[in-house]
């Protein structure tokens, strides 16, 4: 199937996502029986159905943006953009890899571990079953290092160092995949990505400045940026500024640092995730036809799960409406 | 109360001398009664202030925790919480106060939570590391409050018998002896002085 055919899919599947207002008024809802039932006439109605716990609920949504995201590569088929979308969805298999370390190496069993990880093994280079076996770190690094699925340096002392690098093997390979989209949609693409990474390295940047990471891993978990700030760029800022530098060079990002700086680091990824929404929703694209949507679908597939995922949560936290506002991408 | 009562000089020492022995340890038992009372009630202010810490401290620890929750996921917290393999040693070791045995938790050791976390989670994972030693040290008190009220509950129970019931029922009991002792040695006075009278009518007629 032609490039075109997916472009013009996301567009139609773009349609179906919940609107901003349906977000809103989900987030004041009072139980999760009534969430439930105003989700029944949505996608989500048949998953959540079932479901019980907020555990089911949390495994139902995330059903249903799996189902999405199949539907997308399947309607992807063969054509130019499939290897991108497969490599910027690895960022699953990633998250997976990186959840069933943590869990094996806290000795959990290996079922426990299964029940956690997201399906994803049509994008997926790593047998997860077998990273499943690893006992220790050094096991571990052995069974990546020998999937070839990812490059990993010779030492590697924590899993938060490995976490690091996986990322950075991850976003290496997007960045290599965005050159192979048409021409004339890369360079959008990359911006996004860049933008997405830089983020991720100030955040880095500024939790070793404020003493909450230590400088030497702080500067082995920067990521390479080709379409944004330079990891060489980086560690020199590292070395020499406080986090005030950063406010006064990154003032676009002003409202991100001040809460990366002030430790509200959860509410800080909420507007990471907002920062990469805006940019996308404000791309003033003049062709209809452009691959860039795709990947704006899946951002706005991504914000739409993270905020289903915040409301039923905060439900069952049962935190004030406020404060549920405040941790949705689409507030 | 069998205390197997003879109405004699010889039992009403041993009574006394029972006496003199519970006085002792009624008075014993009310100082060690006074002691529990001022145990318990620094216990209870030191409770009350930790107790204020700790919900404050538990309070702000859920809030974060729901909102990491909301933010980051189910998955994410459960992986991340089995992160640390290292494991909490404490030592629980018995203390006497008064008497009464009561636990004292020593932390033998806490875990380094600093860089073992993924950044996001670490600054809640330091901030529940430090309750824990404050909520060891409630359940501590909780535990000295709980022994040391059981214990002042038997002992005022002792004080009370002892007050109420023990000491009076000796008291009566020696007095009511004591009389009876006293009416016999009169009775036998009586006894004697007629026998002698009645001796000295027969000798006078003879």
């Amino acid at each position: 199937m032609s490039l075109t055919y997916l472009i013009c899919r996301a567009h139609g599947y773009a349609s179906r996502l919940l609107g901003r207002e349906l977000i809103l008024e989900l987030a004041s809802t009072q139980s999760l029986q009534q969430l439930v039932e105003r989700l029944a006439a949505t996608e989500y109605g048949e998953k959540l159905k079932t479901a019980r716990t907020l555990m089911e609920m949390e495994n139902a949504i995330t059903e249903v943006l799996l189902n999405r995201l199949r539907s997308l590569l399947k309607v992807a088929g063969e054509s130019r953009g499939v290897d991108f979308l497969k490599s910027y969805l690895r960022r699953y298999e990633v998250q997976n890899i990186i959840w069933a370390l943590r869990m094996r190496l806290g000795k959990a069993s290996k079922e426990e571990v299964s029940k956690l990880l997201i399906p994803v093994e049509e994008i997926s280079d790593v047998k997860i079953e077998d990273i499943l076996e690893a006992e220790d770190l050094t096991q571990a690094l052995e069974i990546i290092k020998r999937s070839k699925a990812y490059r990993l340096p010779k030492t590697i002392n924590s899993l938060l160092e490995l976490e690091a690098e996986l990322w950075k093997n991850y976003y290496s390979r997007v960045f290599e995949r965005a050159s192979r989209v048409p021409a004339g949609d890369r360079v959008e693409i990359r911006k996004l990505l860049g933008l997405e990474v830089e983020l991720i390295n100030l955040r880095t940047c500024i939790l070793s400045a404020i003493k909450r990471l230590d400088r030497s891993i702080a500067e082995r978990m920067l990521i390479e940026n080709p379409a944004g700030t330079s990891r060489r760029k980086l560690r020199h800022f590292l070395e020499s500024y406080d986090e005030k530098f950063y406010l006064e060079h990154f003032p676009a990002y002003r409202s991100y640092l001040e809460k990366l700086i002030s430790s509200e680091e959860p509410f800080a990824e909420i507007e990471r995730l907002r920062i990469l929404k805006r940019f996308a929703d404000k791309r003033r694209i003049p062709r209809f036809i452009s691959f860039f949507y795709v990947i704006k679908y899946l951002l706005d597939l991504e914000a739409e799960y993270r905020d289903l995922r915040a409301i039923l949560i905060s439900i069952h936290h049962n935190i004030p409406n406020d404060i549920r506002l405040r941790l949705l991408i689409n507030s | 109360m069998s205390l197997g009562i003879r109405y004699t000089r010889g039992f009403l020492l041993d009574l006394k001398r029972r006496l003199f022995f519970v006085k002792d340890a009624h008075e014993l038992l009310e100082m060690k009664r006074d002691q529990l009372v001022r145990e318990i009630k620094d216990a209870i202010s030191r409770f009350r202030e930790l107790r204020r810490k700790v919900e404050l401290e538990m309070e702000s620890l859920y809030r974060d925790l729901a909102v990491i929750h909301a933010i980051y996921g189910s998955k994410e917290l459960i992986s991340s919480s089995r992160t640390l393999s290292d494991r909490m040693e404490v030592e629980i070791l018995p203390r006497s106060i008064m008497g009464v045995d009561v636990p004292e938790v020593r932390i033998k050791h806490i875990p380094d939570v600093k860089d073992k976390y993924p950044p996001h989670i670490s600054k809640i994972a330091e901030k529940a590391s430090a309750i824990i030693s404050d909520l060891l040290r409630l359940a501590e008190v909780e535990s000295l409050i709980e022994r040391i009220a059981e214990d002042l509950k038997n002992t005022n129970v002792r004080v009370n018998a002892l007050e109420k019931v023990v000491i009076p029922t000796y008291e009566n009991l020696i007095k009511q002896i004591g009389e009876i002792i006293d009416q016999s040695l009169l009775e036998e006075f009586m006894r004697i002085k007629l026998v002698k009278r009645a001796l000295m009518r027969r000798r006078g007629q003879a």
